[in-house]
């Protein structure tokens, strides 16, 4: 009886793992025709001579802080460093409890203006509105804290740009990676917003043959959250491009129609997964209005960005992405399997309730089933060959996706990083992606009881040649 | 167990593959890397040297594979001009390069007839390809062609351009409008004229907004002159470029155009305007800009504040009087620019601020 039941449990558990990786064979495979098409795309749009023309359009890159003293410095100077030409910067300080405000004022010769914007959108109320006497278009307001949705919100009421660009304090972008994502909004009007890759700079960044390229970090957490990074944005979002149903622009770096965002009412206060969550409800707002919203990802546009590397901070985003995750799904449930969203609602909301909301939950049951079936000596070697057989999908799903970024966008040169990034996607595997799973849980119970701290991340900076425009070491 | 192997194999082959022929892959690109560089440095040694023997070196270039060959030319090609485009037309050709172009631009896929139209500045003039790729079906290659056309000059290509603006794909009216934000004397005259037809209601109304917005940055008078007509226009967007023309050059018939403007219904246009005055030096607006200070709008109040601390002491003197006003918002404004802009230097100071 209970060897029957240890059977069902286990080619239960199998079965979702299988399906999942079926799932995400599928999306790796309409993920390589959209890297081919978009690469060819990209070859060939105006990104060049017409994107720096004055009479491209005005964008606003909005920029929230928290805390962020370490890091502000570089990822300000990388964003007015970039080559656009119709380029705006709102920066809000978003009640920053340390030294960021000094920072902006001291590196950026701040004076305070007369503080006066219109508030289409209710926010906390901007204390302080600086301009910089050393670069025109930098606009910095200091508010009230209110959290990022409420930051971006009030960069929103600011903003004078027709697109705006989300970019988080503590990312640094290449100098040419806005011309290519606006030029998405200048071949097709009905696109509202457009994503681009993120990638990792915990090891540092140096300059390779196709520009800046990151060095693979030493820190084993960080590793692994590279592996981790590179299946998610070639998966959740090329293979989703590719099939209409991109749900996430990442709020790190991502550029929108900015008539569009504040007809959907801007990001929504008290959300944990903002970002999503503006990406779903404008393409809800679209359908429902007739007005299908086009949401596209040019992979080529890299911005950088520093993963946490103690576990502690890691657990907390874990838990907050999670509990983000599952605040989006339980707000547009509606959507779910309803062909008025089309692929939103039939395909990627689904996608997202199986492989990413409840996903944990069944492998956690997998894993204690295994533990107890292991303990009680009811697991036998045909089954955990079945086990091992379906995790290993996933490990070659894995692997795929490293060769293909790989043949995409070369970032890798020396043999032995390699073969330790084999070693980091198998580790990622075993030990990271179990670990991921438990701090999900917990995000699970947090969310169950309404919680919504966000958790503190430690900056550590970029490093003294990270910035696009600095000198960095020749190859 | 069958399955097991399976997984393993594949699992096991990726990994080959992405350690070994990923480094080798990557090998190759920096190889390519090299040999491009070199490529580039020797055609631009030819192209950029009148002495060098033509022949000669084009033979010399014949040998780099056509591919990498077209990429080198492709980006000299589009920073050279004059003699210097002269020469790389010929080394074009002498490398078999103007064939490839030819047969490119004939090619089914339309990437193939992108990569010719990027190139399509090496081929003689009068060629057949030209007006083949500038009216494809693609409208990445039209605006490709657009884009590689215009460096060999606007004046000549400037009907083109202009019939580009009404064509159905975003990208081509961009690059025809960048193509003629460009131009030169040769191009005014053909804008002034489609600046007439549009007057005349001839044109399409996205049409005239995008001839608009181009004349409203290109600095030559005559511009200003023609499109002080559409300061009364029924479109807000063209009164709007209108004041940004005035703002943009000193124009002194612009003073009561800009005072139409300053109380439109449109409060964009408003805001303009006020920044046109204050940018543009028209002191003689400066009291109609100090009743802006109390508008229903906020941008127009920022920017008349703004832009009459950018004024100087005659718009100091408008401060001044506002200082007791009974708009509060007026009163304050007046009272925060007085105090920022007590001395020369500090008006400078602020025109720094004003973007």
């Amino acid at each position: 009886m209970i060897s029957t039941g240890f059977d069902i449990a286990i080619i239960g558990l199998g079965a979702v793992v299988l399906l999942t990786a079926a799932l995400q064979a599928g999306i790796v495979l309409a993920a390589v025709i959209d890297l081919r098409r978009s690469r060819s795309r990209s070859r060939h749009r105006l990104w060049g001579r017409v994107m720096n023309s004055p009479l491209a359009p005005k964008v606003t890159v909005l920029v929230p802080a928290f805390n962020e003293e370490v890091t502000i410095r570089e990822s300000l100077g990388g964003i007015l460093a970039l080559t656009y030409q119709n380029l705006e910067v709102v920066v809000v300080n978003d009640g920053s409890t340390d030294e960021t405000e000094a920072v902006l004022i001291d590196e950026f010769d701040l004076v305070e203006v007369h503080n006066i914007y219109q508030s289409v959108l209710p926010t906390e109320d901007i204390v302080r509105l600086y301009r910089s006497r050393l670069d025109p278009r930098l606009v910095v307001a200091h508010k009230l804290n209110g959290g990022k949705a409420d930051a971006l919100n009030a960069a929103l009421n600011l903003a004078t740009g027709s697109l705006v660009c989300a970019i988080d304090a503590d990312t640094i972008i290449t100098p040419d990676s806005l011309q290519k994502l606006v030029a998405a909004f200048v071949d097709d009007p009905g696109v509202v917003a457009a994503g681009g890759s993120v990638r990792l700079t915990n090891g540092g960044l140096e300059r390779g043959p196709h520009g800046l390229r990151p060095s693979f970090p030493k820190q084993v957490w960080a590793a692994c959250q590279v592996v981790e990074y590179t299946r998610a944005f070639l998966i959740g979002r090329l293979g989703w491009n590719q099939l209409g149903g991109n749900l996430i622009v990442s709020g790190a770096f991502g550029v929108f129609r900015r008539d569009k965002v504040i007809e959907a009412a801007g990001y929504l206060k008290g959300c944990m997964g903002e970002d999503m969550e503006l990406i779903v409800r404008l393409r809800r707002y679209g359908y429902e209005n007739g007005t299908p919203a086009k949401v596209v990802f040019n992979a080529d546009p890299i911005a950088w960005t520093e993963a946490p590397e103690r576990l502690s901070e890691l657990r907390q985003q874990r838990n907050r992405w999670y509990r983000g995750l599952l605040d989006v799904l339980s707000r547009h449930r509606r959507m779910i399997l309803r062909p008025k969203y089309r692929t939103a609602g039939l395909i990627a909301l689904p996608y997202f309730v199986l492989v990413e909301a409840l996903a944990p939950v069944v492998e956690a049951v997998g894993f204690v089933t295994l533990l107890v079936g292991l303990v009680l000596g009811q697991v036998t070697s045909g089954q955990l060959l079945f086990i091992a057989s379906t995790y290993g999908i996933g490990l070659m799903v894995s692997m795929v996706v490293l060769l293909l970024d790989d043949v995409a966008f070369g970032m890798l040169t020396d043999i032995r990083t390699r073969f330790r990034m084999v070693a980091i996607a198998i580790l990622e595997h075993v030990v990271f992606r179990p670990l991921t799973i438990w701090w999900r849980l917990g995000g699970l119970v947090f969310y169950a009881q309404g919680r919504s701290d966000w958790g503190v991340q430690v900056r550590r900076g970029f490093g003294p040649n990270s910035m696009p425009g600095s000198p960095l070491p020749k190859l | 167990m069958t399955l097991f192997a399976i997984v393993q194999f594949i699992f096991f082959a990726t990994a080959v593959a992405f350690c070994v022929v990923g480094a080798w892959a990557s090998g190759k690109r920096l190889r390519r890397q090299k040999r491009r560089a070199l490529a580039y440095h020797h055609a631009s040694s030819i192209i950029l040297d009148a002495g060098t023997d033509l022949d000669a070196a084009s033979r010399d270039l014949a040998r780099v594979p056509i591919p990498l060959l077209a990429e080198v030319l492709q980006q000299l090609a589009a920073d050279t001009t004059g003699e210097a485009r002269r020469r790389l037309r010929v080394v074009a050709q002498h490398a078999g390069l103007t064939r490839r172009i030819e047969r490119l631009s004939r090619r089914r896929t339309w990437h193939r007839r992108a990569q010719a139209a990027h190139l399509l500045m090496l081929l003689p003039s009068g060629a057949l390809e030209r007006d083949l790729l500038l009216r494809d079906s693609h409208p990445m290659v039209r605006a490709r062609a657009i884009e590689s056309v215009s460096t060999l000059g606007i004046a000549t290509f400037v009907d083109l351009f202009l019939e580009a603006l009404s064509d159905e794909s975003p990208a081509v009216r961009s690059a025809a409008q960048h193509a003629l934000s460009r131009g030169d004397i040769g191009c005014v005259t053909a804008i002034v004229e489609a600046l007439h037809r549009a007057e005349l209601g001839e044109l399409d109304p996205e049409v005239t907004v995008l001839i608009t917005e181009i004349a409203a940055e290109l600095p030559d008078p005559r511009l200003a002159e023609s499109l002080l007509g559409f300061a009364s226009h029924d479109d807000p967007r063209l009164r709007r470029l209108v004041a940004v023309s005035l703002g943009g050059r000193a124009f002194a018939n612009g003073s009561a155009s800009l005072a139409t403007l300053l109380i439109d219904d449109e409060a964009d246009v408003r805001a303009e305007a006020a920044k046109a005055i204050g940018s543009g030096q028209f002191t003689d607006l400066a009291p109609s800009l100090g009743r802006m200070l109390g508008d229903e709008h906020w941008q127009v109040r920022r920017e008349a504040g703004s832009a009459l601390a950018q004024l100087g002491p005659a718009g100091r003197i408008v401060l001044r009087c506002h200082l007791d006003d009974r708009d509060s918002f007026a009163s304050d404004m007046a009272r925060h620019m007085l105090g920022e802009s007590s001395g020369l230097a500090s008006i400078s100071r602020l025109r720094l601020l004003v973007p």
